[in-house]
């Protein structure tokens, strides 16, 4: 049976995107169209929406500046816009600190261990979010980077590599740290300190 | 809950209360410059470009170039099928012919000249509308197909065309037509593909356009064009006539464009004239063609390839493909291959008729 389908027709890979958008610059809307949503939500997480808009629209524009300079090898532009995102969110550094610091104060707002010992998970959660908060704050640059990424952004280990053009191994070591600081801020609180780090 | 857990169950909680803001993409959109970034948008269509198979060269298989009709059909083989082969010009006509086949070229290149050039803008599409048999499918095991091709070509290969015909051939709706568009090439470089629908983007394309202005007006020039290969062309053969038959039955030449192609013809060695010829729709012809070898090694046929022009306004008006000799696709004079121009036209839109 002829078909008409001819067997490269695939979904489009956003290298492919971002090769069309050197010649065409519209067509990087289409890059922008598949990834702001997990970019605008992870930059909102750390930076809170208002900010998190600036940013957002920043990386794209240094994006879009940096196409000619993109790997047409990787098809997944996700981790590349990750690390100029990431850089972006590092320029507003003092807005992601009050952000945390505001948190904190929420969460010491909250009773934290009641005399009954009859804690609901809602307040356990609150008082948690107070000492994450403070830990995340209390993060090297760095550090804070790579735990994020993988627990807001939800990138692989690789892909925080690849963002923040840094080896994996240095991954790992960073985000061991970052889970040992966080939960060291959690105290005793937490039953699974002692989980393999390298899960 | 681990560390990660709880520092996810806050992310949640940190979540935007909209996806995405709605000014935002209109303000990325705005820093990022309309229109083509680089300055090669008007970078000329490089002249080793055949309008009617390039843009689906990249495209495995030979089907896809069916889409354009017979002359890209017959391309496809003699590119493709006639690899082992090669394409041998036999010679076998009298010099007599070969001086009559110019004669008849230089009269269908005055008559072209004089002709009334079509006027489109560069957004409006060719109409083809044409009766095609195409019998070549012999060696796959296929009757010969015949059936009304129509097809709506961008006229500067940046705009999406559209091809209208009972395509695949049975058991696929034998009933009924189907419609392919053919993407057009918005910009030189972009990358679009045939398929999926709606048309994607996986290749890098290059604009095809159906008409031709951009070709040399003059016969000599016009022959060297004809003579030089296309880069990364499919097959091992470069055949000028095949190449010359491709813009003639897969586009329109203005009228200088196509003075100049058939004077370049007739300078073509052994192109010989058949005047007892008919066209698809039984009109009387002047056939102007060579003899080739036609398909592999282990089935190969001598046959005659044709382009038809009517005897009285030498105008081109179709082509074909005769068997000289008994063999696969047929007993000597059949006609394997045909298709007859019925209309050509200009339209503002494809699927538009005239």
């Amino acid at each position: 049976m002829l078909s008409v389908v001819p067997e490269e027709a695939t979904e489009v890979s956003d290298a492919e995107l971002v090769r069309a958008s050197l010649v065409d610059g519209e067509r990087f809307a289409a890059v922008y169209d598949r990834h702001v949503r997990r970019l605008y939500r992870y930059a909102c997480r750390r930076l809170g929406a208002d900010t998190a808009e600036d940013a957002v629209a920043d990386a794209f524009l240094v994006a879009f500046g940096a196409r000619t300079r993109y790997d047409l090898t990787r098809p997944d532009a996700g981790p590349w816009l990750f690390g100029i995102l990431s850089k972006e969110i590092s320029r507003r550094q003092r807005t992601e600190l009050i952000r945390y610091r505001a948190l904190r104060r929420t969460g010491q707002d909250r009773p934290v261990d009641g005399p009954e010992q009859r804690v609901a998970d809602g307040v356990t959660a609150a008082a948690q979010r107070g000492r994450l908060a403070r830990a995340l704050a209390d993060l090297a640059p760095g550090d804070r980077d790579v735990l994020l990424l993988v627990a807001w952004g939800d990138l692989s280990y690789q892909e925080v590599a690849d963002a923040l053009d840094i080896p994996i191994g240095t991954v790992r070591s960073r985000l061991n740290r970052a889970r040992r600081t966080v939960r060291a801020a959690l105290g005793g609180d937490d039953p699974t300190r002692d989980t393999d780090d390298s899960a | 809950m681990d560390e990660m857990t709880m520092l996810r169950a806050l992310g949640a909680e940190l979540d935007p209360e909209v996806p995405e803001p709605s000014p935002l993409r209109a303000r990325v959109l705005a820093g990022l410059p309309s229109g083509p970034g680089g300055g090669d948008t008007d970078t000329a269509v490089p002249a080793a470009v055949s309008a009617s198979v390039s843009p689906l060269r990249r495209v495995r298989g030979s089907p896809r170039r069916l889409r354009l009709g017979v002359a890209a059909a017959l391309t496809a083989v003699l590119a493709g099928g006639l690899v082992a082969g090669g394409v041998i010009g036999f010679g076998d006509r009298p010099p007599a012919a070969e001086a009559a086949a110019a004669q008849i070229l230089h009269r269908a290149a005055a008559a072209a000249a004089r002709a009334p050039a079509l006027r489109a803008r560069p957004d409006q599409f060719l109409y083809f509308d044409r009766v095609v048999k195409a019998g070549w499918f012999a060696d796959r095991n296929l009757p010969p197909q015949q059936y009304r091709s129509q097809s709506w070509l961008s006229v500067d290969g940046r705009h999406t065309g559209l091809f209208r015909d009972p395509w695949p051939p049975p058991p696929a709706r034998p009933d009924g037509v189907r419609d392919t568009p053919f993407p057009g090439c918005a910009y030189p470089g972009a990358v679009v593909t045939m398929s999926p629908q709606p048309p994607g983007i996986v290749d890098r394309c290059t604009p095809m356009p159906a008409y031709r202005s951009d070709l040399p007006t003059d016969a000599g020039a016009m022959l060297q064009y004809l003579n030089t290969p296309i880069p990364n062309e499919g097959g091992g053969t470069h055949d000028p006539f095949v190449r010359a038959f491709d813009l003639l039955t897969g586009s329109y030449l203005p009228p200088r464009q196509q003075s100049a192609a058939f004077d370049a013809v007739a300078m073509m060695p052994g192109v010989h004239a058949d005047s007892g010829a008919t066209d698809y729709l039984g009109r009387p012809a002047i056939g102007i063609g060579r003899t080739v070898r036609f398909g592999g090694s282990g089935d190969s046929q001598r046959v005659r390839q044709e382009l038809l022009f009517d005897p009285k306004t030498y105008a081109c008006i179709g082509d074909r493909l005769v068997a000289l000799e008994d063999g696969a696709r047929g007993r000597a004079g059949t006609v394997i291959n045909a298709s007859a121009l019925r209309q050509l036209a200009v339209v503002d839109r494809a699927g538009q008729l005239p």
